[in-house]
């Protein structure tokens, strides 16, 4: 390139350069097949195609059972729209979905803070705080029932008061608390990983001018290290969001619903309309509108909190 | 220096801990008496190290067998996304263009499409190029399912690598993957063992992308069998427990091991 | 460290390759074992199966009742024994899965199980999908009790049948029962609304709680409610008849005095029930316990309690049932008499299946229920099975027993209209149940919720 850009007018030159760009781009668009091949193949046979096909069926009144369909344009839509117990489903997201992010993150983080900061026997603590990603399904729903409905109301009865006296998982209100309790319960020590992670990628030089600069503790903490961990807290904050969205084994094993309904994500309420309900087309419908209700509060939050991110 | 843990976090730190392990410890105590006495007493000590219902469940589920297929299962999907989403993710960071610029943002997109909406037509394209009841498969799908988290953890963190030490790799005359798996795949270690110990996890204990894709007997992976064998209405729990723990306590020893790692690879980033 | 990294790179491409290879292989291989369906030609179907019986032929067998997702297994082994060139794959559905996800899916794939056990709902829901079957080319579907063959005929073609009956009513612990009526208790006394609530009232005065209700919605959606459509007349078409009804919105719950019985019925049940404090908590394994330790008097609960019963240790053994009466005539139908159901149905898939596979399932499912080798799997896993060349001096366990017994007296109640109960009825109606033993609505908001649902149906 160097020798070319001396005499930009020669035919040869020009000729070289093009032949140089073609070259450049001949080797980009190698190694970007050596380097994205396997992702993208992978990413558009698993999960595009299947979710575009997906798409096209909410347009048709498809049925899994016959496997026959036929275009019927937006009923499916329209008919979503007007579903009452969906939109409430979606309300009830919304105020699990914000209650659990901010819970589960706050906790989070301060797992991560108190297991970053010298403590002895940290990897056996870590580990201690990451069991209950181990536990899954109707065992956890079953041991959290029985704490629900056996512990907390012993404690209830011991300091007589009485909305602890009755399992939380029986009343409409508490039940979707109960709901936010176990969410923690079962997601801070994964995202502990992530805030672990970023706690360690803190150069330690930066930490060190700043307890030269005299900066102590919370100080320290808020002025320091929390602006240079933002890219955690995006990462993290998309997780609980996008995954609460989602909910639905927590909110089988855990409530199923109960008492009455109350406790029905909109996961769920997708779920059974399509396979209990067998209006398949209809549930399909509601899961893209799920997920553009999902994409329009992720994305927006990934947005806001992106302004917050500082260099080291 | 002022290092030190003080007490109030040390207290703040274990009560924090039992209350998370409670559930854990519960199962664990559990898995090790008749059902009756769980429902009874779930809090009180088992009588005794019984581990009839350990027994139970090992010949139930098949476990060596169930084992063996698990272990095909996850070790060849997490080496396949690891390597296919670290690579993407640098390419990703490390050319702007507009292309990787949507690919990126499709990808972040694809994180919240809930599994329901691609479920029927997952099975019903794969079902009719007749790719069912094959573990290769089931690889592939945890591939493909596996990309969108894993280059979004991957990506965070190249974007922190400098670009020098690449460069004077290239100058020596590396090519562009040999820079990158020289350089910029280990110090990647810290976030390789946390997207390892998450996929390991998550692929581990799935119980429903398998059971929609192993139809046969043979292919079965540990969640399949243990889940299968237990009464549906009335839950028989305590040799469940007993499956469960079986289940997990691999990826128990498994994390305990990367664990160390992730200390080692702390301690190589703050010498750096 | 380099060289390490470099082989582990060969050994990822290695890998990916090696996959591919994997699937390409795989596809001949399943297409020449498992089962395909576009190719169905009436000529090639008679070569085949007239050349079929020998032929190895693999059949798959989908299972709702995870309960005894063993016991399938065992008795498809011994099967193979006596067939060597007949292979039954079982497909189990687990704990807390969704059965109806799983078969959906199955369909959906184009893997569609060659038969399977499951809900009378699906059986109505796939029956375009389901093999009609006839008496004169099975003979052996003669053995099936009386009104069995109907149940499982649905728009007047036999396309599912049961391998098990059971019974649901007001169970009763007799130990408990006779100890306050000094041991001279009769059920048969119990025939009107007010001879139960004296009963009760006796028992809560000897200071045992009366009755247990199981705070779930398909305890009290699925089999309370139910009860008032199949009491509207002895036969199927008066149950369907009457939700056909609600459906189309002539008929409003509310007017029905059947429906108006049983929820009074119900309001003297929420009195005395165990579980007055907190009656939505719902846990199974907990009331099955307590009232198998003789906790309650009674319980509203089916025969299948029994299996949850087999593992516990000092407990009482001895349980009858009692009509749940919704009257205080005595001769009302629903007063004197327990509900009698066919929980699950077996059927055989046309639509993905070729017909040597359908042959063989039916082979099976002949051998399975009515060869005397292949019911005792049933018998020893404690079903009764509605046939009749079954063994007769089999011991069932007492809550079979005492089904047995209003079953010989002709005092059943025909739950046929059950099968039309499909989708999501029983969550939904089971629901509004929930929330009306606990007190959230009344009986007017629960009888408009259930207007409300039906009408919702089409």
């Amino acid at each position: 390139m160097e020798a070319d850009s001396g005499h930009p007018l020669s035919a040869s030159s020009i000729g070289v350069q093009i032949m140089k760009k073609k070259a450049k781009a001949l080797r980009n668009t190698g190694s970007f097949i050596a380097f994205m091949g396997p992702s993208l193949i992978a990413f558009t046979c698993v999960l595009l195609i299947p979710f575009l096909y997906g798409v096209y069926l909410t347009f048709t009144n498809y049925s899994p059972i016959t496997r026959t369909s036929d275009f019927i344009g937006f009923g499916n839509f329209a008919a979503a729209f007007t579903d009452k117990a969906f939109l409430d489903s979606l309300l009830k997201t919304l105020s699990y979905v914000f209650f659990s992010a901010v819970l589960c993150n706050l906790v989070a983080f301060l797992l991560a803070y108190l297991l970053t900061s010298n403590l002895k026997a940290q990897n056996f603590f870590r580990a201690g705080f990451f069991t209950p990603n181990l536990i899954g399904g109707i065992v956890l729903g079953y041991i959290w029932k029985f704490i629900f409905a056996n512990v907390v109301t012993q404690i209830g009865k011991s300091l007589e008061y009485a909305p602890l006296t009755t399992s939380l998982l029986t009343n409409p209100d508490s039940a979707i608390f109960a709901m936010i309790v176990v969410t923690v319960w079962q997601y801070a020590g994964y995202l502990m990983m992530i805030y672990v992670a970023g706690f360690v990628s803190i150069p330690r030089d930066v930490q060190e001018a700043a307890s030269l600069d005299g900066a102590t503790g919370l100080k320290k903490l808020f002025k320091v290290t929390i602006p240079l961990m933002v890219p955690s807290f995006i990462i993290c904050f998309f997780i609980t969001i996008s995954r609460g969205f989602m909910a639905y084994d927590l909110n089988l094993a855990l409530t199923n619903g109960a008492p009455y309904g109350s406790t029905r994500l909109a996961s769920m309420h997708i779920y059974q309309k399509a396979f209990q309900a067998s209006q398949y087309g209809l549930g399909q419908a509601e899961a893209i509108m799920l997920f553009i209700v999902v994409a329009v509060v992720a994305v927006t939050q990934v947005l806001l909190t992106k302004r917050y991110e500082v260099e080291a | 220096m002022k290092k030190k843990y003080g007490i109030g976090k040390y207290i703040l730190t274990v009560v924090l801990l039992i209350l998370f392990i409670v559930p854990f410890y519960l199962m664990v105590i559990n898995s090790f008496k008749t059902t009756q006495q769980f429902v009874d007493s779930p809090f009180s000590l088992p009588n005794g190290i019984d581990f009839k219902n350990y027994v139970d469940a090992f010949k139930k589920m098949n476990f060596m067998g169930a084992f063996t297929n698990s272990l095909i299962i996850m070790v060849v999907s997490v080496i396949l996304i690891i390597f296919s989403s670290s690579m993407a993710a640098y390419f990703l960071v490390r050319h702007k263009w507009k292309i990787n610029k949507i690919i990126f943002a499709i990808l972040v997109a694809s994180m919240i499409v809930p599994f329901q909406a691609v479920m029927i037509p997952l099975v019903s394209i794969y079902g009719n190029l007749d790719l069912m009841n094959s573990k290769w498969v089931l690889m592939f799908m945890y591939m493909g399912f596996g990309q969108a988290f894993a280059i979004f953890i991957f990506h965070g963190f190249i974007k922190n690598i400098p670009l020098e030490m690449e460069e004077a790799a290239l100058i020596d005359g590396c090519n562009k993957m040999q820079s990158f798996f020289r350089i910029v795949f280990p110090l990647l270690k810290p976030v390789i063992i946390t997207v390892l110990i998450l996929d390991v996890l998550w692929i581990w204990n799935d119980y429903l992308l398998p059971s929609l894709v192993l139809l046969s007997p043979a292919e079965r992976t540990l969640p399949l069998s243990t889940y299968n064998f237990f009464n549906s209405y009335s839950v028989d729990f305590a040799p469940l427990m007993a499956g469960i723990v079986l289940t997990i306590l691999p990826v128990l020893i498994v994390y305990l091991f990367c664990q160390k790692h992730i200390v080692k690879g702390v301690v190589q980033g703050a010498i750096k | 460290m380099k060289k390490g990294k470099t082989l582990a790179m060969i050994l990822a491409v290695l890998m990916t390759v090696m996959m591919f290879a994997a699937c390409a292989e795989q596809s001949p291989a399943a297409d020449s074992g498992a089962s395909n369906t576009a190719s169905e030609s009436p000529a090639a179907t008679e070569t085949e199966s007239s050349a079929g019986s020998e032929e190895p032929v693999t059949i798959t067998y989908f299972n709702t009742s995870a309960e005894v997702n063993a016991m399938f297994e065992k008795m498809f082994a011994r099967y193979h024994e006596l067939h060597p060139n007949v292979t039954i794959e079982l497909i189990p559905t687990g704990v807390g899965e969704g059965q109806q996800e799983k078969l959906q899916s199955l369909y959906a794939s184009g893997n569609a199980p060659t038969f399977m056990n499951v809900d009378p709902a699906n059986v109505i829901e796939y029956q375009d999908n389901l093999l009609e079957l006839s008496v004169e080319t099975s003979p052996w579907l003669e053995q099936a009790n009386d009104g069995v063959i109907d149940a499982g005929t649905f728009d007047g073609k036999i396309l599912g049948v049961p391998f098990s009956v059971q019974g649901y009513g007001l169970l009763y612990n007799k130990r408990v029962v006779n100890e306050v009526y000094g041991g001279s208790f009769d059920p048969s006394t119990i025939n009107t609304q007010d001879a139960l609530k004296a009963f009760l009232e006796k028992i809560e005065a000897a200071g045992i709680p009366a009755t247990m209700l199981h705070g779930a919605n398909w305890s009290l959606g699925g089999h309370y409610l139910t009860l008032s459509y199949a009491v509207q007349g002895p036969a199927t078409s008066d149950g369907t008849g009457f939700i056909d009804g609600l459906k189309a919105g002539t008929q409003k719950i509310e007017d029905s005095p059947i429906f108006q019985g049983y929820m009074d019925t119900l309001d003297i049940l929420v009195e005395h029930n165990y579980n007055k404090a907190d009656p939505l908590v719902g846990d199974y394994n907990k009331d099955v316990q307590a009232f198998a330790q003789g906790k309650c008097a009674t319980f509203f609960m089916g025969d299948w309690a029994w299996t949850s019963m087999t593992s516990l240790e000092n407990i009482d053994t001895d349980y009858g049932f009692i009509p749940v009466p919704w009257s205080n005539n005595p001769d009302d139908y629903g007063n004197t008499q327990v509900v009698m159901v066919l929980p699950k149905f077996n059927a055989i898939d046309k639509s993905q299946s070729t017909p040597e596979q359908q042959k063989a399932a039916l082979d099976a499912l002949e051998w399975m229920l009515t060869d005397p080798e292949g019911q005792q799997f049933f018998i020893d896993a404690g079903f009764c099975m509605p046939y009749k060349n079954v063994r007769t001096d089999v011991e069932y366990n007492t809550m079979t027993q005492s089904i047995a017994e209003y079953a010989s007296k002709g005092k059943t109640i025909n739950l046929g209209c059950f099968s039309y109960i499909t989708g999501d009825a029983w969550t939904q109606t089971g629901n509004l149940m929930l929330q009306y033993i606990s007190g959230a609505i009344d009986r007017k908001g629960l009888a408009e919720g259930i207007d409300a649902y039906w009408q919702s149906i089409k």
